[in-house]
């Protein structure tokens, strides 16, 4: 899907768009990813772990261990992650994949780095789902598998930014996802 | 060779993992979940690569008899960032998710497989069937792993045990 005679795409294509990096990386970070708007990109990886981060913070208020008001500011936190967090991420990966290939400009890298994160919203939508209608403490059994299923797309987004060097993108994929790993497990213990 | 040898470290890594939480204190036996990790990443790419043999017959025309096997050696590399990944979450981080990040890393496997054969034979057409081969055999391959070890850990358990 690409947008050449519209401005700006509809929500139902922006949606079928970013579902489409969760389904098939490969082939939506090759064909629909140059018209897609990057405040749309940051708003997935930005809403997936608002949700993520205000279930720790719904947790923490079921054992008595945070306040509700401060259940929101988790999810603010949530929020700051998902875009200042995952933009820094994509601005180490566009940097680290220079040496190996340069057709690919920093906002694609944060578009790409950013929907990556479509499936950590699925699991965020879900989570809360269960946690506000079952009970459960979601945030890291929602939460990590949300996480585990953005590595996927991230290795893709790094294999086309270093132009198919595999070792390259194995290893830009590794070290983004281990801080992210890091940081987030770091925030959440 | 390398790399097959790499992906196979890949299966016995996550498998030491995957008993890691719950035989901490076994040498004996994580050196078995090795083992057993090695085994069914052998018999994974064995099983993978015989529906792939079947619907990909212009690979193996263009390319030769070991292009199958190139193509899943390619597809699960990508394996290797999951293990690490995972060696991460458990032992830094103390996260008991090593079975999430191995059925996450196979599926995936299966869609980097479905591309490099994609890209063995770009002159045949991709047809919806033949491009979820690899994804559907990794996805039955990652319920395997799952279920295998749901069985084999209560069972080691008990050995430890005893």
């Amino acid at each position: 899907v690409t947008y050449p005679e519209q401005d700006s795409p509809s929500f139902r294509q922006l949606l079928k768009s970013g579902l489409a990096v969760a389904v098939n990386p490969g082939g939506a970070l090759k064909t629909q990813l140059q018209s897609y708007p990057a405040s749309w990109a940051m708003a997935v990886s930005g809403s997936a772990f608002l949700l993520i981060f205000l279930q720790s913070g719904l947790d923490l208020h079921r054992t008595g261990q945070a306040e509700a008001v401060q259940a929101l500011g988790w999810g603010l936190v949530g929020l700051g992650f998902g875009t200042v967090g995952v933009g820094l991420l994509a601005t180490i990966a566009w940097l680290l994949a220079h040496p190996f290939g340069r057709n690919k400009p920093w906002g694609w890298a944060l578009r790409a780095f950013s929907l990556a994160y479509s499936p950590a919203l699925i699991y965020g939508i879900l989570g809360l789902a269960a946690n506000l209608v079952l009970g459960w403490n979601t945030a890291v059994a929602f939460g990590v598998t949300g996480f585990i299923w953005a590595i996927g797309p991230m290795l893709t987004a790094a294999q086309e930014m270093t132009e198919d060097h595999t070792g390259a993108s194995y290893l830009i994929g590794t070290t983004c996802g281990s801080l992210m790993l890091v940081g987030w497990g770091v925030m959440v213990s | 060779v390398r790399g097959r040898l790499l992906i196979l470290f890949c299966f016995g890594a996550l498998g030491v993992l995957t008993g890691y939480s719950s035989l901490e204190n076994s040498q004996g036996l994580l050196v078995l979940c090795f083992v057993t990790g090695c085994l069914f990443g052998v018999g994974c790419l064995l099983l993978t690569s015989l529906p792939l043999h079947l619907f990909f017959r212009g690979v193996v025309s263009k390319n030769g008899a070991g292009a199958i096997g190139d193509c899943l050696n390619t597809g699960f590399l990508a394996l290797v960032p999951f293990t690490l990944l995972a060696f991460l979450a458990e032992l830094l981080l103390n996260w008991n998710a090593t079975s999430a990040f191995a059925s996450a890393g196979l599926m995936f496997c299966g869609g980097v497989t479905a591309g490099a054969l994609a890209k063995a034979d770009p002159g045949h057409p991709q047809g919806m069937l033949r491009a979820l081969v690899p994804t559907l055999a990794a996805a039955l391959a990652s319920f395997c792993w799952l279920a295998m070890w749901a069985v084999f850990i209560p069972l080691l358990g008990r050995v430890a045990g005893a």
